[in-house]
């Protein structure tokens, strides 16, 4: 098969999917729906495999061309997609992951009765995503970019009838559209520069340009991606987006779609490399997302929260190692948390199965003799996001921190203060749902093959996805950094030169400090179950993390309510009280002009050409007074 | 000949209605606008690009009036417009309540017919005639079929439009008198009128498109219209009569009195944009969903406005490219306006909710509608909008960010209004059908227009390519 019809073939499985499934969601049992959703995101997993196996980095990437697009006026954007190494790489995690987390929703959602429609929804996630990391321009990114978000608006309000959850869904959109007036102004400005969308051509046509717009274009990215992956300050959407079914959670709001803004900024990396300024701003911005979202993380009881908050975290170590133009530490991190957060959240997902829908972990407990395959599993998955040696999170956060470290200690030093909150979060939540003993009421249960298969093999990625770019000092030689060089350009401006002996000092201490950490929590949550009472019985500064430091408050008070008032008030004040006044004035005033001239009342038309006529005579006199 | 069959074929449609008074008048009027609609496509299939006329005959040439119709690409498309949204207007009529259903659809054929001899007319006082003319059919599709205050509203929407037409018939004349009684409108972009004339005569020309179209202050009269009119009334002016206003600044505002709009260009862009804005924010507290719609039309006007007034080749072409994706949205809207109102008994947001849970179906379509309404790129709007976007920024980048702000404000009312009808828990007692068979024909065509024509744009975009380009050359070779 020609690799242009292999890669049209990629999107294209799922699209059909989602189509067919929404067509037959009313014949169709759960089980056969969720069957084929699986098989077409496999499928095209196997064909992204295939275009990988043949793809050769030293030949570069190539352009598939399906469409002319927008085409008018000189400008000429198609539908086309890119395979090159970023691409792909994004390719597998997404079919690979996504097919995993099919299967595995094939267990979790088999009792509810619009499972087709859910399997329609997710299939059409996959083919958006898909468009979104494969486009071979700004403008099919941004299809696919807005896809996903409609996708996860759809996704987060699956369980329509509850309102809050409607909310969650309008939230999460309403702040990604604020993202993507910054994509749209990205896009203008790019293509008023270089006159074209095309990766390929920006980035060559980039190369070496020093324009100050390059600062303004890489903002306005970087504000389209805060909105996407969640960073500060758009990121309280995602806590709330946890609304959605888990795998929901598990494949958008942990695996792909948050990550989306991390590859645009390694795709448009030549770009970012003409902005220090630019990255500057990245940089804090991730270390502060990352530390605010792990101090939330501390204190939540909700299961699916503490992992939403992780995610944001982890999300801002993505940033910062862009920051720091380490891009391909980046894609190293958004591969690995690919692994392990999905696994995370499916093993959350068949803890909150096994106990008929409970989140809140202060009523869990003691679960690892009836769980043991999910318990395993997401002690696995717990190890690898805290950076325990020789699993895959710690070769990804410690490449990142060594980059830290070398722009500066205290980078690094609040870098670590991230790790081990995030050590202790993590410690704290395996321990209060699997140890001890159980609290609750319920009955339960282990998860069928089809919810247990994709925790395993998450299992095994996740203890050996660091293999995917092992550093020199183990014995690798950074197999994904070279690979991704040919897609991303300023992966060859890295330049990582600590000695071999301050590297083994600071993975030392982190893993040190690390075990600390987990020694701590062992002993208040395992040992004995520490539980949060309530938050009003809080000292201050605890109470007001523990409510996520107030920012959905503070941006109620700053921006919904004055544009809820904003609203009301134009309408009674502007437009009841001036505009339409002045209409009604006009015509009132008219009338009366008309009434006198001759009645209304007798046919309307006649009036009309009354009032032709007038206008002729004003005319007349007019011209006749001008010569 | 196309030129006659457009005009005859809707105006012998009214006429026969009016005078044999059938009891099918919806069939027939249906039938009408499809063998119009059917023209209006060979039409297009035979088009090769160029401008073409149709007709030029003497009439009353020593008035300037000349019986010239034909059109380029552009004219092409609003007639394309309005050859497809008229089956549509009818056919939404088969769920609205019969009252007096001849004269009612002769009035819409009249208005049909009308409004292609304002997008055919060569000539500027054919263009004024046409425009004006479609005036009186509405005025009385407003006047007996309206709602509350029906009477009042008609006439200030009337004397407030009127008082726009007289100042372009003031310009119109004015022009005539400059060029020797020649009311071609291709001589008249060829005058290259002092600047100082230009100035002042722009607002005479322009007033009465900024009233039609209309754009922020001289909106008043759009909301309680909208509000007031039967759904097929408001189908008409939100779809089609407001597109006279867009084309009337494209054929007679841009080519004649260039300098003039180049001087108030940042005047009109400004006010265009505040009202998408204002519009925008508007929308998202109203409590009727009729009104939800009139401002978010008010909105997307604004914008399709300023992507005009941004006068380079992306801001025309996305300009008259989403005044057709806007017709369809508007027809849409308009249609699921009438949908829930038949389910619900209401178009109050705050007694609705869960309608979903009863009409599956429906929700769906409206749920496509909206993905087209919040210019999701791959539907219509959004290459329409893209181009405005490309456009305006040319101009000022913040004119461009002004104009981004409604795909945010878009986003708040549009899935505000979709969640206050559809989600949410489902409500007792509410045993509302689901989508009917009528609504599938009316909603899935317009749906699959949408789609299609925002995977492939071309076939629009290439009809106002040369066009617009044209225009642009013309502008700046003197």
């Amino acid at each position: 098969m020609s690799t242009d019809l292999l890669a049209a073939l990629v999107p294209a499985l799922p699209l059909a999917g989602a189509i067919a499934l929404a067509a037959l969601r009313r014949k169709l049992g759960a089980n056969a729906a969720g069957g084929l959703a699986t098989a077409l995101v496999a499928g095209a997993f196997v064909a992204s495999a295939l275009l990988f196996q043949g793809f050769d980095p030293a030949a570069g990437g190539r352009t598939v061309k399906l469409l002319d697009w927008v085409r008018v006026a000189g400008m000429d954007i198609p539908l086309a997609l890119r395979i090159d190494a970023l691409s792909l790489t994004m390719m597998l995690i997404v079919t690979g992951v996504g097919a995993l987390i099919h299967l595995y929703s094939i267990g979790y959602m088999h009792e509810d009765e619009r499972a087709p429609t859910f399997f329609a929804q997710l299939n059409l996630f996959t083919f958006a995503m898909l468009l979104l990391v494969m486009g071979s321009n700004f403008l099919v990114t941004f299809i696919g970019w807005e896809g996903v978000g409609l996708c996860s608006y759809l996704l987060i309000g699956f369980w329509y009838k509850t309102p809050e959850y409607n909310y969650a869904a309008r939230k999460a959109f309403v702040m990604n559209r604020i993202g993507d007036v910054g994509m749209v102004l990205a896009m203008v400005l790019l293509f008023q520069r270089f006159g074209t969308l095309e990766y390929d051509a920006i980035m060559d046509r980039a190369s070496g340009v020093n324009d100050p717009l390059m600062i303004a274009a890489t903002l306005f990215l970087f504000l389209g991606a805060t909105g996407k992956s969640a960073q500060i300050p758009l990121f309280t959407w995602l806590p709330d987006a946890m609304a959605g079914p888990t795998p929901v959670s598990a494949l958008i709001h942990a695996a792909t779609m948050v990550t989306a803004g991390v590859f645009l900024t390694v795709r448009s990396s030549v770009l970012f490399e003409l902005a220090p300024f630019t990255q500057d701003i990245i940089l804090w911005v991730g270390t502060a997302t990352a530390l605010l979202a792990a101090s939330i993380g501390l204190f939540q009881n909700d299961i699916k929260k503490v992992l939403a908050y992780s995610t944001v975290s982890q999300l801002g170590y993505m940033f910062v190692a862009l920051g720091l133009g380490a891009y391909s530490a980046a894609m190293f991190h958004v591969t690995t948390h690919a692994f392990f957060k999905a696994l995370l959240f499916l093993g959350a997902g068949s803890v909150i199965h096994a106990l008929g829908g409970e989140q809140d972990i202060r009523r869990m407990g003691g679960l690892k003799g009836t769980v043991r395959t999910t318990y395993i599993t997401f002690l696995i998955g717990t190890i690898a996001i805290a950076g325990l040696p020789l699993m895959s999170g710690f070769f990804s956060k410690d490449l990142i921190m060594a980059f830290a470290f070398q722009r500066s200690p205290v980078l690094f030093a609040l870098l670590l203060a991230g790790a081990l909150m995030t050590a202790f979060y993590m410690f704290r939540l395996l321990f209060l749902v699997f140890h001890g003993t159980y609290r609750g009421q319920a009955h339960p249960h282990e998860s069928p093959p089809t919810m247990t298969v994709p925790l395993v093999v998450l299992a095994v990625l996740s203890v050996a996805g660091g293999l995917l770019n092992l550093p020199h000092l183990f014995g690798g030689h950074e197999a994904m950094k070279h690979f991704l060089e040919s897609a991303a350009e300023g992966i060859r401006f890295e330049n990582l030169a600590l000695d071999t002996m301050t590297e083994i000092v600071l993975m030392t201490l982190t893993t040190v400090l690390v075990g600390v950490v987990i020694y701590i929590a062992h002993g208040r949550f395992a040992v004995k179950a520490t539980l949060e009472g309530d938050e009003a019985d809080m000292p201050f500064l605890k109470r007001l993390v523990a409510q996520r430091w107030r920012v959905d408050e503070l941006y109620r008070a700053l921006f919904e309510r004055p544009f809820g008032w904003l609203s009301t008030n134009l309408y009674a004040i502007a437009e009841n009280k001036v505009v339409a006044p002045l209409v009604r004035g006009v015509g009132d005033a008219a009338l009366r002009v008309g009434e006198t001239v001759r009645g209304i009342q007798t046919g309307n038309a006649g009036f009309h050409l009354l009032a032709m006529l007038c206008g002729l005579i004003l005319l007349l006199t007019f011209t006749l007074m001008g010569s | 000949m196309i030129a006659a069959l457009l005009l005859l074929i809707p105006f012998l449609g009214a006429l026969t209605l009016l005078l044999l008074r059938p009891a099918q008048a919806r069939a027939i009027a249906l039938a009408t606008t499809l063998a119009s609609l059917a023209v209006v496509l060979y039409a297009w299939a035979t088009f090769t690009g160029g401008a073409v006329t149709h007709l030029d005959l003497a009439w009353a040439d020593a008035w300037g009036l000349r019986l010239k119709m034909g059109h380029d690409g552009v004219g092409l498309l609003l007639l394309i417009l309005t050859g497809v949204v008229f089956p549509f207007i009818v056919a939404a009529g088969y769920g609205q309540p019969e009252d007096r259903p001849a004269t009612f659809n002769a009035l819409l054929l009249f208005t049909q017919s009308f409004l292609y001899g304002v997008f055919l007319a060569q000539n500027a006082v054919l263009f004024y005639i046409f425009y004006e003319l479609t005036l009186i059919p509405v005025f009385l599709l407003l006047l007996y079929w309206g709602g509350e205050h029906r009477r009042s509203i008609t006439m200030r929407f009337f004397i407030y439009t009127l008082l726009g037409g007289l100042a372009l018939l003031f310009g119109i004349v004015y022009l005539l008198v400059l060029n020797g009684g020649n009311g071609d409108l291709a001589a008249l972009a060829a005058m290259d009128l002092p600047a100082g004339t230009q100035v002042w005569l722009f607002w005479a020309l322009f007033l009465a498109f900024a009233i039609k179209l209309p754009i922020f202050p001289f909106h008043g009269w759009q909301p309680e219209t909208y509000h007031m009119a039967p759904l097929q009334g408001t189908m008409v002016l939100g779809a089609v009569m407001l597109k006279m206003g867009l084309y009337g600044v494209y054929r007679l505002v841009l080519p004649v009195v260039p300098v003039g709009t180049a001087y108030w260009q940042d005047t009109v862009i400004v006010l265009s944009l505040i009202g998408a804005v204002y519009g925008g924010i508007i929308a998202f507290r109203q409590a009727d969903l009729k009104r939800l719609v009139a401002y978010s039309s008010l909105s997307h006007v604004g914008l399709l406005c300023a992507g005009l007034f941004a006068g380079n080749a992306y801001g025309i072409s996305g300009s008259l490219y989403q005044a057709f994706a806007h017709a369809i949205l508007v027809l849409c809207m308009f249609y699921i306006v009438g949908a829930v109102q038949e389910r619900t008994g209401t178009t109050d947001l705050r007694a609705m909710g869960g309608l979903k849970s009863a009409a599956p179906r429906l929700a769906a379509l409206y749920f496509l509608v909206v993905v087209n309404a919040v210019a999701l790129p791959l539907t219509q709007s959004f290459v329409g909008e893209w181009l405005m976007f490309a456009g305006l920024w040319q101009v000022k980048g913040w004119y461009a960010f002004l104009g981004l702000t409604t795909i945010v404000l878009g986003a708040i009312y549009v899935f505000h209004a979709y969640q206050r009808v559809m989600l949410g828990p489902a409500r007792d007692g509410l045993a509302a059908a689901d989508a009917s068979a009528r609504d599938h024909l009316v909603l899935v065509p317009l749906i699959a227009i949408t789609l299609l024509l925002g995977v492939w744009p071309g076939p629009v975009l290439d009809l106002v390519d040369t066009p617009v380009l044209q225009l642009l050359s013309g502008l700046t070779a003197p």
